[in-house]
């Protein structure tokens, strides 16, 4: 049993619809990623699993249970974490401070504590950036630290909205390192990437979405092969 | 031609008589409706509440000997709350929606020189109870007469009396609106004519609550007295803020604040050695005015405590108008106007017979608040008591 | 910090030390100013009794700017609930006889809860609508409160003698005891706020949902619950500052319009959002009023002048205030 299905979803913003019957399984321990182009509804998947935009219809189930209409926290509560696009982190709290709203559900000290120390363990330099106002750091530096703070509930399955977005080639590298590190943690991981080659790369499966529809499925190899994702979606197959 | 000018004159007489019969619009049950805006609620509301009482005593009394003209009196009081706009708006609604055959005057010196451009347009008189500004009869009104004391007198007794204990140095400070500015005016030539220095004059806007930094400046200008054209509220709240900062002066007086009976109540013994000054006060044995003693009596008995100036200032103006109206045989504009002009009569507020302008010569007096009381200490042809003066400092309290 | 930024602080620094020279210029061209010993004294007075009411000033700011910050709302109606504040505490007092400061162990929860409400039934139709509307709903709100007050209380100005005795700081500086009281008050109770808002787990929340609502929603904060408690932290803060204004000035249900454009100058100058910015803003602005109504002629009709002159040509030069940051 997949630990996150999507069965015919259709959603939008008010009346426009931007998904359209999309249909998409993460099964655990894997990493899933989602990739198409602009517009293809990627972020919206993850937005409707969360509630934040206007849900029309179809199944949303984790781990077994529905997630349609539950509050925000109440996902997280369950296990699932999301890290929005745009190195969200709170700009005029400290990393520590960011780290500790990550566990905003948590009262138990002693857990938030392991759980911060989990993240040090992935991210050496948030544990040397602790007491740093998060909003100077860096772009990386601040990927990291909503990585981290999505962590911190210690989740089942982490939803990951454009991890690379903006960042140099070495970040890039970097953050798809954490991303695998964190996966062979015992993490399930749900990406959706711009970045499709990289993503790709890492991923044991993956969805392409045009226009709100799944498009193709495959595995990661499957999908790096297929000269039509390859022309469209890869810059050309330039490079694999 | 001659056809166009009968016409005309027919027209004219129709108008005449048409304006004629307007004015003596009595309701079916033979009353007669005096109206006015006096502030109920509002910074103004603690004098105007006590012509308010006076108001209604007068009705009654004058009800009780036949009305006026045979007619019964109703008063149509409304709370003009202490706003300008608001009793500008009240008093076009009683002229022209409720149709009142008489008007009342509104409070505060401010208030009545708005309201006096409306019943100016209406052509309808009044007797100004609560207004000592004289601009107010410099613009060539004909229908708006004066009983009190103008402002530019409130504070001649107390600049006297600075000068008795030799003070010669003054600080004059007041509100900025026309009554306490021309109060302060006043006060200047006051103190020019009797050789006092003027070091320090300031208007402060009508909500200031803060003083602190006005009583350093003062201070620092070297007053020996503070003279302050000031109403209640911020006449208590400079003499709070003088004991709290420890400053001390020779004498303070207030134009307005002192003379309301709950000052002293409200400041307990902040307000002792005050001066303010009267129109009047409930002293039928000192000013032996007729029919003070009967006007005391039953204001006492009525509202459980003494009238006040405010409230024997508009008694007054309303027994001048009673002896205008009687005067003049009719409720007619014109023909009241005429009398309320010519009339010389003294009431239990004193003598009123006014000048070309509409305004009375009235005296007033100067008292001090001593032990909780009022007394008057000035003139001293009227003074109950010698004035306490120089005040003690705060510390020997 | 970025190049522009200091420059910017550079010449807020010039521009302020002109408008503080400002005053003594004029006054020495008036003669109001003198060297001796005595008019120091004044001078030390008056600056001492800015200091006190600054830090009321601050208290108010500290309210408005929560709000703001949380929601995005620009509460006008913030002094008209400072107004609330004083008529609550007047009542406790002559009526049923409980002292002001010790009538806000019951009015301040009243508060909490009346701005909870506020939140439920009027303010979260608002949040996340453009800035405007949410300021015509609180100036709507303001006024229905000042009429309401009118209706309930009259316009007669109404005061509390409260610690009226002199306190002898120092040799030359005296000032009233209320003030003291009311300095003390305000600025434990701001300092309070400012613990709570860095230190605990709902505090942090709060300055969560301040910075980024939706990140907050994903760490799971419940954000509608933030907004509640945040409007109910305001309104509580501004009725302990009526609180402290009823006890030192007289006050009537109009009175309020001029601390809600007080807060304004003061959220200004310190910078949005930021508290101690705020305590600063407060403190320059009541010493610079007093400054200006002692030197300057006829200068307590001055005084709005200087605090509005002061407010715009910080917006001008530092659009994010004293302490402020660029928005991100």
């Amino acid at each position: 049993m997949p630990l996150l299905e999507l069965r015919g979803v259709s959603a939008g913003y008010g009346s426009i619809q931007i998904l359209h019957d999309v249909s998409l399984q993460v099964n655990a321990g894997e990493i899933v990623s989602v990739i198409g182009p602009n517009g293809a509804g990627k972020s919206t998947t993850f937005k409707v699993i969360m509630g934040f935009i206007t849900y029309l219809g179809g199944e949303i189930v984790f781990d077994g249970s529905s997630l349609v209409g539950e509050r925000p926290d109440r996902i997280l509560a369950r296990g699932l974490a999301y890290v929005p696009q745009g190195r969200v982190v709170f700009s005029q709290m400290t990393v520590r401070e960011n780290l500790e709203m990550g566990a905003y559900l948590e009262r138990d000290r002693a857990k938030i504590a392991a759980a911060m120390d989990y993240v040090f363990s992935i991210f050496p330099r948030l544990a040397e950036r602790a007491r740093q106002l998060a909003g100077s750091m860096s772009g990386g530096e601040q990927q990291m630290l909503a990585m981290g703070r999505g962590l911190m509930m210690r989740p089942r399955m982490m939803m990951l909205d454009e991890p690379s977005l903006g960042l140099s080639p070495r970040l890039v590298d970097e953050v798809f390192d954490k991303t695998v590190a964190m996966a062979q943690s015992g993490l399930t991981v749900m990406l959706v990437e711009q970045n499709a080659a990289r993503a790709l790369e890492v991923s044991q499966r993956a969805y392409v979405l045009e226009l709100g529809r799944n498009r193709y499925e495959g595995t990661g190899p499957e999908l790096l092969a297929n000269p039509e994702v390859r022309t469209m979606y890869l810059g050309g197959g330039v490079r694999v | 031609m001659r056809a166009h000018r009968a016409c005309l004159a027919i027209i004219v007489a129709i108008l005449v008589l048409g304006a004629g019969s307007a004015a003596a619009k009595h309701r079916p049950n033979n009353e007669v409706v005096m109206g006015g805006a006096i502030s109920q609620t509002g910074q103004y509301a603690e004098p105007a509440g006590r012509q308010v009482n006076s108001i209604k005593l007068w009705v009654d009394e004058v009800n009780a000997r036949g009305g006026l003209l045979g007619h019964k009196v109703v008063a149509r009081l409304l709370d003009d709350k202490s706003d300008t706009q608001t009793a500008i708006k009240l008093y076009e609604k009683l002229i022209t929606e409720d149709k009142v055959d008489l008007l009342l005057a509104p409070y505060s010196s401010g208030i009545t020189e708005a309201v006096a451009n409306v019943n100016e347009r209406y052509k309808m008189p009044f007797v100004a109870y609560g207004a000592a500004s004289s601009p107010i009869w410099e613009k060539n009104r004909k229908y708006i007469f004066n009983i009190v004391a103008v402002a530019e007198d409130y504070q001649k007794g107390a600049v006297h009396l600075a000068k008795q204990i030799g003070v010669k140095t003054i600080a004059i400070i007041g509100q900025d609106s026309l009554f306490p500015r021309q109060a302060g005016k006043g006060a200047k030539e006051w103190a020019k004519k009797l050789g006092i220095n003027v070091v320090l004059e300031e208007n402060y806007p009508p909500k200031q609550t803060d003083f602190t930094a006005l009583l350093q400046k003062i201070k620092a200008a070297g007053a020996e007295g503070l003279i302050s054209n000031s109403y209640f509220a911020d006449a208590a709240a400079q003499l709070r803020q003088m004991r709290e900062l420890n400053v001390n002066f020779k004498l303070y007086s207030s134009t307005v604040g002192p003379g309301l009976p709950n000052f002293p109540e409200q400041l307990g013994n902040t307000a002792e050695y005050v001066l303010g000054f009267s129109q009047w006060e409930p002293l039928p044995q000192i000013l032996k005015h007729p029919g003070m003693k009967e006007y005391i009596e039953a204001y006492e008995k009525r509202f459980n405590e003494k009238p006040n100036y405010h409230a024997g200032g508009a008694y007054g103006s309303l027994l001048v108008t009673e002896a205008a109206i009687k005067k003049a045989g009719s409720f007619d504009n014109e023909k009241l106007r005429e009398a309320l002009a010519t009339l010389d009569i003294t009431t239990t507020f004193g003598r009123y017979k006014v000048d070309a302008k509409g305004m009375n010569s009235h005296e007033g007096l100067t008292f001090q608040i001593l032990r909780g009381q009022r007394k008057v200490v000035w003139p001293d042809k009227f003074a109950e008591t010698k004035a306490e003066l120089p005040m003690p400092e705060w510390s020997k309290r | 910090m970025e190049k522009s930024d200091v420059r910017s602080l550079y010449l807020l620094a010039a521009f302020l030390v002109c408008a503080y020279s400002l005053p003594f210029l004029i006054g020495i061209q008036f003669g109001t100013v003198r060297a001796d010993e005595q008019w120091f004294a004044y001078l030390a007075t008056v600056v001492f009794a800015g200091i006190l009411q600054g830090g009321v000033y601050a208290m108010f700011a500290v309210g408005l700017t929560l709000i703001f910050g949380v929601m995005r709302i620009i509460n006008a109606a913030h002094g008209e609930m400072v107004m609330m504040g004083a008529y609550l505490t007047w009542v406790a007092f002559f009526y049923l006889g409980v002292d002001p400061l010790l009538a806000l162990v019951f009015t301040l929860p009243i508060a909490f809860l009346l701005g909870v409400a506020l939140q439920k039934v009027l303010l979260n139709a608002v949040v996340g609508q453009p800035e405007l509307t949410a300021l015509l709903v609180t100036f709507g709100l303001g006024l229905t409160m000042i009429y309401v007050a009118e209706l309930i209380f009259t316009t007669d100005f109404r005061t509390i003698p409260y610690a009226p005795q002199t306190v002898q700081v120092t040799r030359t500086i005296a000032v009233g005891q209320n003030k003291l009281i009311s300095f003390v008050m305000a600025v434990s109770i701001s300092a309070a706020v400012y613990l709570f808002l860095k230190f605990s787990r709902l505090g942090k929340a709060i300055r969560a949902t301040a910075l980024n609502a939706e990140v907050a929603m994903v760490c799971g904060i419940n954000v509608q619950r933030i907004y509640l408690v945040t409007t109910g932290i305001a309104v509580a803060l501004a009725v302990a500052g009526g609180a402290l204004v009823s006890i030192q000035f007289g006050f009537n249900p109009e009175t309020g319009v001029v601390y809600t454009l007080q807060a304004f100058a003061i959220v200004i100058l310190g910078g949005r959002g930021h508290y101690v910015g705020a305590l600063i803003g407060g403190l320059m602005l009541a010493v610079l009023e007093n400054l200006v109504s002692l030197m300057i002629p006829n200068g307590t009709a001055a005084v709005e002048l200087a605090a509005y002159g002061l407010m715009i040509f910080v917006l001008l030069i530092r659009p994010g205030g004293l302490m402020g940051v660029k928005e991100a």
